[in-house]
């Protein structure tokens, strides 16, 4: 199983970029943050390694 | 009113009477900007009139700037802000002789809150849908003729759905941005779109609002087509395609599968042919979107975040600080799987030679307000709606009957990028040939309009 994230390590990920939570919302944000990252966890699972990002908004179709 | 049976200030004085029958009950507005709407109708009925927007009410959704209203985002962070710019959009609005009736309710920043509720029309215990919740409810109930939302993940199409009225997401790029309060907007997800009653009236509104514009770096540089003029040509002969690998999966809900099915078989029946694709990097779209998302929307809330947490509804603030932490590990593979989808989508389109493609908008309908849980639902609504944000490609929601209970349900259609005038051909031929768009909500106290 996973290791959990706890109060800290949100409070520090926040120090690192930049931002500063309130003490009493850190406990709720580490839990919020656990249940985001499985559910986007799919991402890092996929076969993705050949396709390039998004780098262009224009949607329109090029043969 | 061309004919000058009806005047402007006529038509203005009879929307802001329902706009005081309806507010009480549904909350559709954050500002009634009545003084200068029966100002605008005065000028309009002064001149020789413009166009078929001529004097004809419109309401914005509280994203968009206004140069005589406040524009607020839902939010006490921004309360009282004004500008002294009109959004493009907007400008090109009153360019068309429309009227700006006033300010429509938005989620804050359009994240998904529905604090203080506005009320769904056809049952006030239901969600109306959002962001752009205003919009959709006050087309509904005629409080406004048409309005002006945005949609970054189905906040268009989304109220649209659950309240009956037509929603129109155009092509990424085909409608400028800007003046969208960048605080509550997505940018290479966000669209601004339209509410309608019908799907005509959708065609009039993207015409006028429709182009590219040198402020906005996102918009294209294309003609923009006549919108009316192919929108009688009917079905017969398009290729539709359906996903149900992805479209009518478990998360459909049988009633709302039932209406849109009964849709496809209209549709069918009018001479287009539904084609079967399949398209396994949707299943993508919740990842995706949500990382893309929240890390876009995050982005300009960092100081605010650090000074004013408090202002925020506490749902919003806990989605802006987990945007605001999103990995660049995921964001990266987020825009990989962004660009699977969307490789995906052209080859189906090439391959099987579709004109356009039909799905249900939302996978269920309205829920209960007191029984929604927004971290919980909110990935139950949109589906089915974000693909096509993700993808950039323009999408219609038409209503397609209502469930046992009543409530409404859509039917989507989606286009080739630019290609906005198939997808409203078809939803005009589906809406000609059924009753849905007609039906009104009987509100208790405001009756039926």
């Amino acid at each position: 199983m996973a290791r959990r994230l706890a109060p800290a390590d949100v409070a520090l990920l926040a120090e690192l970029v930049g931002l500063r939570f309130p003490t009493e919302d850190l406990a709720p944000l580490a839990e919020a943050l656990d249940a985001h990252l499985a559910f986007v966890a799919p991402l890092l699972q996929a076969d993705l390694d050949d396709v390039n990002p998004s780098l262009t908004h224009d949607p329109r179709w090029r043969d | 009113m061309r004919e000058r049976k009806l005047s402007a200030v006529e038509l203005v004085e009879a929307t802001l009477r329902r706009i005081d029958e309806t507010e009480p009950v549904v909350h559709a507005y954050v500002h009634v900007a009545a003084q200068q709407a029966l100002a605008a109708a005065r000028r309009a009925d002064a001149e020789v009139p413009r166009g078929p927007l001529h004097g004809i009410p419109i309401g914005i959704k509280d994203v968009l700037a206004t140069r005589d209203a406040p524009t607020e985002a839902g939010s006490r962070l921004l309360a009282g802000f004004t500008t002294s710019h009109d959004a493009t959009v907007v400008r090109r609005l009153r360019e068309a002789g429309a009227v700006i009736i006033g300010k429509q309710v938005t989620h804050e920043f359009a994240c998904g809150q529905d604090v203080p509720p506005t009320r769904n029309p056809w049952n006030l215990r239901h969600y109306p849908g959002g962001s752009s919740a205003g919009g959709g409810v006050s087309v509904a109930v005629g409080s406004s003729l048409g309005a002006l939302g945005t949609d970054a993940g189905g906040s268009v199409r989304k109220p649209a759905a659950v309240t009956a009225t037509v929603g129109l997401k155009p092509t990424h790029g085909r409608v400028s941005g800007w003046g969208t309060i960048r605080a509550a907007s997505a940018p290479s997800l966000d669209h601004v779109g339209t509410f309608t009653r019908s799907v005509e009236d959708a065609a009039l509104l993207l015409q006028a609002v429709a182009g590219y514009d040198p402020a906005d770096r996102r918009t294209i540089d294309e003609p923009v087509p006549d919108y009316l003029a192919d929108l009688n040509r009917g079905v017969a002969g398009l290729r539709l395609g359906v996903a149900p690998g992805y479209f009518a999966g478990p998360e459909l809900h049988p009633e709302v599968g039932a209406l849109v099915e009964g849709a496809f078989k209209e549709l069918e029946r009018f001479g287009a042919t539904l084609v079967p694709v399949e398209l396994p990097a949707f299943r993508f779209t919740l990842p995706a979107g949500f990382v893309i998302l929240m890390a876009e929307v995050a982005q300009p809330h960092r100081r605010w975040l650090v000074e004013r947490p408090k202002d925020y509804v506490a749902g919003t603030r806990r989605l802006l600080e987990l945007g605001s932490l999103v990995p660049a590990a995921h964001l990266q593979a987020a825009h990989c799987a962004r660009m699977a989808m969307r490789a995906e989508v052209q080859a189906a389109f090439r391959h099987a030679r579709l004109d356009a493609m039909v799905t249900p908008t939302l996978p269920i309908t309205s829920m209960a307000l007191d029984e929604m849980v927004v971290d919980r639902d909110l990935p139950r609504l949109i589906p089915f709606t974000l693909p096509w944000n993700l993808t950039g490609l323009p999408a219609l929601s038409v209503p397609c009957g209502f469930t046992p209970a009543g409530l409404p349900a859509g039917l989507q259609v989606v286009g080739r990028p630019l290609d906005e005038a198939t997808i409203l051909r078809i939803g005009h031929a589906y809406e000609q040939a059924t009753p849905w768009h007609r039906q009104r909500p009987a509100l208790a106290g405001a009756g039926a309009r």
